[in-house]
């Protein structure tokens, strides 16, 4: 199955990139980001059906559309964040790897703000016609 | 995106790494360091386009 390839695929990777821990460790770290982009690509086909689908579903819900955008963007946000505060860890240098995670962590708050104030204005808009 | 890529950068890594330690001790310490250059621009070569393609794809994937 696909798992099993995903699985042995990494594992052999690794156990290469472990040769070169000793004499030239930055080769091992060049094979750990080609591994994580390898494994990446694998799932990008699976992720890409599963984002049309919920395209078709979006088309029901047609008030929420425009943010059914705003969360694909957070995802897209916090996977790129979280891929390259990963592989900074992996080469030992966590203070870089926590910037970009803070830096991810603005970037989508202040892409929620709008979502937030349209909220607000709704409930205010019900309050208006209760009081 | 083949799994060969993986290979290839271990061929590198193995390659560097011995003719590095040949050229340490048979004295000539900056072509060792220039062999090490070598391949790292090498590698770099190969991974840059392949990191390039995951930023792209996961930009249109999310449509940001």
């Amino acid at each position: 199955m696909e798992i099993i390839k995903i699985g042995i695929l990494g594992v052999t990777g690794v156990m290469l990139a472990l040769q070169f821990k000793s004499g030239r460790p930055e080769y091992g770290f060049y094979l750990g980001t080609v591994i994580c982009l390898i494994i990446f690509f694998f799932s990008l086909q699976g992720l890409s059906t599963l984002l049309s689908r919920v395209q078709e579903i979006e088309t029901y819900l047609s008030v929420s559309g425009s943010y059914l955008g705003f969360l694909f963007k957070a995802v897209g946000i916090t996977y790129v964040c979280e891929f390259c505060a990963s592989i900074c860890k992996d080469a030992g240098y966590g203070a870089v790897a926590g910037q970009i995670e803070i830096f991810g962590k603005l970037s989508v708050l202040m892409m929620g703000i709008p979502v937030l104030i349209a909220v607000v204005e709704n409930i205010n808009a019900l309050a208006g016609q209760v009081g | 995106m083949e799994v060969s890529l993986i290979f290839k950068i271990a061929a590198v890594g193995i390659l560097v790494t011995i003719l590095g330690q040949i050229l340490k001790h048979s004295g000539r310490e900056e072509h060792a360091f220039l062999i090490s250059l070598a391949g790292l621009i090498l590698v770099l070569t190969w991974i840059l386009p392949y990191i390039y393609d995951l930023f792209m794809m996961i930009q249109d994937l999310f449509s940001m």
